[in-house]
């Protein structure tokens, strides 16, 4: 595939993945274009038909170096800080916009160790299989379950306690 | 295999989050922003005034410097890479549209887009100590040349740090490309681009005919890179530390 095809097919997805796996909103763009510099100069590395793979790898050292030297930069955010929404509708789910569902899902995830972040949102959110992230996080398959289901069971933890605070802001039961 | 384990108790409330990261979209069309990316390459000028979808200005600022010759610079580079891909090439070949003509000089070009250009960014910082360490050990012109040209920006500091290290070792000077590869692991720890760092450094221990070296980096780098597309031609490798 070529560099502009490449570009073209895979940007949103890569610009997506690097979103959730902590880069600041600011700083998606330059962070994505520097996964398809590297693309660009390993392009004829790249099996066919494992691009995504390849990028999705190149993304997570990406946005692994990113989030260190943000977090070196600025405190990250802690569940206690997360904002809380104040809505009048009647339960928590109902008074999730879109965008703001996002910003609680981005703080979420911040409140997870990036091993399971990466975990977590390459398969519940890129979809992609056990078998698949192992390949790309150079890991055994138990590794990368292993790592989901601690993701799952921490992201839980986070998403009650955010649901609960909402709907305690919310005055509703 | 490990079968996939499931939700410990998955809400509503965990799906609706988890959900809204589905219509999460770049905030720019990916025209606009494969246009920024050639100028980042440095290969493309901007347009006087050109709308660039938002980038950043130090991208503007970049591609205004960005002369012809730069990206010359970076074809050449990609030619001392031996192996690398040209991505200039790929762009020049498959981007003509986006190019002003050659005739055009870049001077108003930089100049239009130096008065917007913010303070200095990462992408614009001078060189770190580190950096400077580098070029004191630049073995060749090319590299002075290469290391020049390219923005440093903390990739391409990568970049132009290995491209240093494989000119050595396609000058002979395989020593000095191992120690340069040394110096951009302790530099850059957790590099984007440490597997090709790796692999400069393995062909010039295959240089030195330095069997021991070959198999031991051979094998570091498979244990770390298993499935890295440059798996393969390292295993090669191992199994033919004389490169033959």
């Amino acid at each position: 595939m070529e560099l502009r095809a490449l570009f073209e097919t895979h940007y949103p997805s890569i610009w997506r993945l690097l979103r959730r796996l902590g880069v600041r909103h600011a700083r998606v763009d330059d962070a994505a274009q520097e996964v398809f510099w590297v693309a660009a100069r390993r392009l004829s590395d790249i099996e066919p038909g494992r691009e995504h793979s390849f990028l999705y790898g190149v993304a997570l050292r990406v946005a692994s170096q990113e989030v260190r030297r943000e977090s070196g930069a600025m405190p990250l955010a802690t569940l206690e800080e997360v904002p809380l929404l104040v809505d009048e509708r009647p339960s928590a789910e109902e008074q999730l916009a879109e965008r703001q569902a996002r910003a609680l899902l981005d703080d979420a995830l911040d409140a997870l160790p990036q091993d399971l972040r990466a975990v977590l949102v390459l398969h519940e959110l890129e979809g992609l299989e056990l078998r698949q992230i192992a390949e790309i996080e150079a890991i055994p398959v138990g590794t990368a379950s292993s790592r989901l289901r601690r993701a799952r069971e921490e992201f839980s933890l986070i998403a009650k306690r955010m649901r609960a605070r909402l709907q305690a802001r919310g005055g509703n039961g | 295999m490990s079968s996939e384990p499931g939700w410990p108790e998955e809400t509503m409330f965990e799906r609706r989050l988890l959900a809204s990261a589905r219509g999460d979209r770049p905030p720019h069309d990916v025209t606009g922003a494969w246009t920024r990316f050639t100028v980042r390459l440095g290969l493309v000028l901007p347009a006087p005034g050109a709308d660039l979808g938002g980038a950043p200005a130090h991208f503007a600022a970049i591609g205004a410097r960005a002369s012809r010759r730069a990206a010359v610079k970076w074809l050449l580079l990609g030619a001392f890479g031996g192996g690398g891909v040209t991505a200039g090439v790929m762009v020049e070949r498959r981007a003509p549209a986006l190019e002003r003509p050659a005739a055009q000089p870049p001077e108003p070009a930089a100049a239009q887009a130096g008065e917007a250009a913010p303070p200095a960014t990462m992408e614009e910082r001078p060189p770190s100590k580190a950096a400077h360490r580098a070029t004191a050990h630049r073995p060749t012109r090319a590299g002075v040349r290469a290391h020049r040209a390219v923005e440093p920006s903390r990739l391409a500091a990568e970049v132009s740090r290995i491209d240093i290290a494989r000119t050595a070792s396609t000058n002979g000077d395989f020593d000095g490309a191992i120690r340069l590869i040394e110096r951009y692991h302790d530099d850059f720890p957790e590099g984007a681009l440490a597997p090709d760092a790796d692999v400069v450094a393995l062909e010039a221990a295959v240089g030195k005919h330095d069997r021991g070296e070959v198999s031991r980096r051979a094998r570091s780098f498979l244990a770390r890179y298993p499935n890295d597309p440059h798996a393969a031609r390292v295993r090669w490798l191992a199994e033919h530390p004389l490169g033959r």
